[in-house]
């Protein structure tokens, strides 16, 4: 059990995150080959609001910063976010914190969902991928939820194991796609699979944005029933929830949210998992701060690993989801050993 | 007033219960008594909706109890979980808050309700403590404060007690019933407890339903049910009799 903590912490949390969150966008906006100077590159990006002459930056920089940097930076911040907030939900739900789009294997079944689009429906248009990403996500969630829950319980050891043979299952079609694509679709898989958001595009970041918004706003909907269900779901019950229903619109809204997420960037790992809990180390538990700051940090989260992933081996770039994972696994490791005597 | 009649659950082969006539009042506390397995607990989940009834019906006013509305039972109809886990660090304002789900309460009527209601249970100022980190009977006040709070807008309230002297001190298993009692004179409620301690039952209750191997053994008064002799016919323990200083009979 973590501590509770003081409302000065919980006050001073969100602003903290938004000016980070400043900070962190105009350094991923600079950062790359090409290096920009900050400031010129927010005057560039307030030039294209205002008539003001604010930035003396070169065309070709305006262009990098308008069609590559700044749809990447928002696409990490969108893709964070999502993800933090469906792994915070998902550990509600299951009311287990160690709950993960990717530990439950969700992440793995849009992949796959996403790769049969790419390799065997070549032809089809942009929006096919999320969608299938997202039909994949919904049924192995459902599929997992239903392997783990017995009289209305979840048994969360059958939800792990679950989750490894739906995430092997996925991956050995994922490996068969790999065997039978073309040289173009198994580039973009392999890339998809370790994560990349080098190639960021408008539209997945403008869905991927929208996604995020809508989900937010939804899930604070659920927050306090969210909160009642940490308690058991007789509990919730009794309380007036309708649990089932609750249960459902959450599982169905955390597929589509992991489902854009995974259709636009590939497997990002421990982002769901981390972010939560580092959140309920300052804010607690309660689902209507939990979401808020999750959204915030997952988001400034991921721009900062996309912000290594172009650094640390510069001018080559390294896949974000290497980055999440080197950061992500020591801190999974770090809570099962802190929780063992529980889960023993 | 909660009507039973002829409530029976389980496979007609197996029942788990069967035959089960009664009627609840408001403003009394019953005791509902048995040995383990006798089938308590599942009557208190048919009570509270958790199952539903393989014969006969329960009503509440008159109407039958799937019949009400999700919220305006959970306005009606508290229960006090006999464990509650909460795996995530709540202060125990937020958890006692969770009470007001299905109540139309502004936030700071909310808050003031909060310490009304772990007032009442003895725990004033625990407002801001981590939840995690209280004993079991402390832990077990605060969801009797969060059943209190989700009770809070009626007279007419059904407080369901599964167990609730379970991991109480002596001092508070008192207190609780003495609360309970409080609650049904007061506020009219109907409080219905599943105890083990007979002597506390004789103590605090009204009316006693003993229920053995899935059928109602007896009811009434603590007087007419919780003598020797009938102890024995349900438990096949002959307990032994102590007469305290101010008169009352007690049984170990």
């Amino acid at each position: 059990m973590q501590r509770a903590v003081t409302s000065k912490q919980q006050r001073l949390a969100v602003p903290c995150l938004l000016l980070l969150l400043t900070l962190c966008s105009l350094l991923s906006i600079s950062t790359g080959p090409l290096s920009i100077d900050p400031l010129q590159a927010l005057g560039s990006l307030l030039d294209t609001l205002t008539p003001a002459n604010l930035s003396t930056l070169a065309p070709h920089e305006r262009l990098i910063i308008e069609n590559v940097r700044l749809p990447r930076t928002l696409l990490a911040m969108a893709t964070g976010a999502l993800l933090a907030m469906c792994g915070a939900v998902m550990q509600g739900l299951f009311r287990n914190p160690l709950a993960d789009p990717g530990i439950i294997g969700v992440s793995s079944g849009a992949a796959l969902g996403a790769a049969v689009c790419l390799v065997l429906l070549p032809a089809a248009p942009t929006f096919a991928v999320p969608v299938s990403a997202f039909v994949f996500g919904l049924g192995t969630t459902v599929l997992i939820y239903r392997l783990a829950s017995h009289n209305g319980s979840t048994s969360v050891p059958l939800l792990l194991l679950a989750g490894v043979a739906i995430a092997a299952l996925a991956g050995a079609g994922i490996g068969l796609l790999n065997y039978i694509a073309s040289d173009t679709a198994l580039r973009d898989l392999s890339l998809w699979q370790m994560g990349a958001i080098a190639g960021a595009t408008w539209p997945y970041t403008l869905l991927s944005l929208a996604a995020a918004l809508g989900l937010f706003v939804l899930f604070r909907r659920d927050a306090r029933s969210l909160d009642a269900l940490l308690l058991g779901e007789s509990e919730a019950r009794h309380l007036g929830i309708d649990t089932q229903g609750l249960k459902r619109r959450l599982v169905i809204l955390c597929a589509l949210g992991v489902g854009i997420a995974v259709a636009a960037t590939g497997i990002i790992g421990f982002i769901g998992l981390v972010v939560p809990h580092l959140v309920r180390m300052v804010s607690g538990a309660a689902h209507h701060k939990l979401l808020v700051q999750s959204a915030l940090a997952g988001a400034l989260l991921l721009a900062l690993a996309d912000i290594l992933a172009r650094s640390l081996i510069a001018p080559a770039e390294m896949p974000v989801g290497l980055v999440t994972a080197l950061l992500g696994a020591p801190f999974f490791v770090f809570l099962l050993i802190k929780q063992r005597h529980k889960l023993g | 007033m909660l009507k039973i009649t002829e409530l029976g659950f389980g496979m007609p082969s197996r029942p788990v219960l069967s035959a089960i006539d009664f009627t609840l009042e408001q403003g009394k506390v019953y005791g509902l008594l048995g040995p383990n397995g006798a089938g308590k607990s599942t009557l208190l989940k048919l009570l509270c909706r958790e199952l539903t009834p393989a014969t006969g019906k329960i009503e509440l006013d008159g109407i039958a109890l799937n019949l009400w509305s999700r919220q305006e039972l959970a306005c009606r109809l508290g229960v006090l979980p006999q464990h509650a886990k909460l795996d995530f660090p709540f202060q125990v304002a937020e958890v006692v808050a969770m009470g007001a789900f299905p109540l139309s309460l502004s936030s700071q009527a909310i808050a003031a309700e909060v310490s009304h209601c772990l007032a009442q249970v003895g725990l004033n100022g625990f407002e801001e403590r981590d939840y995690g980190k209280l004993s079991g009977g402390e832990r077990q006040r605060v969801q009797l404060a969060r059943v209190l709070l989700q009770l809070s807008q009626t007279d007419r309230g059904i407080l369901l007690l599964d167990e609730p002297t379970s991991a109480l001190d002596l001092a508070h298993q008192h207190r609780v019933l003495q609360l309970a009692r409080n609650l049904a004179r007061e506020r009219n409620f109907i409080v219905v407890a599943v105890l083990h301690c007979l002597n506390l039952a004789a103590e605090y209750c009204d009316g006693i339903h003993i229920l053995d191997n899935g059928r109602l053994k007896l009811s009434g008064g603590p007087k007419a049910c919780l003598t020797p002799e009938q102890i024995n016919a349900v438990w096949h323990y002959q307990p032994s009799r102590f007469v305290a200083d101010d008169g009352r009979t007690l049984l170990f």
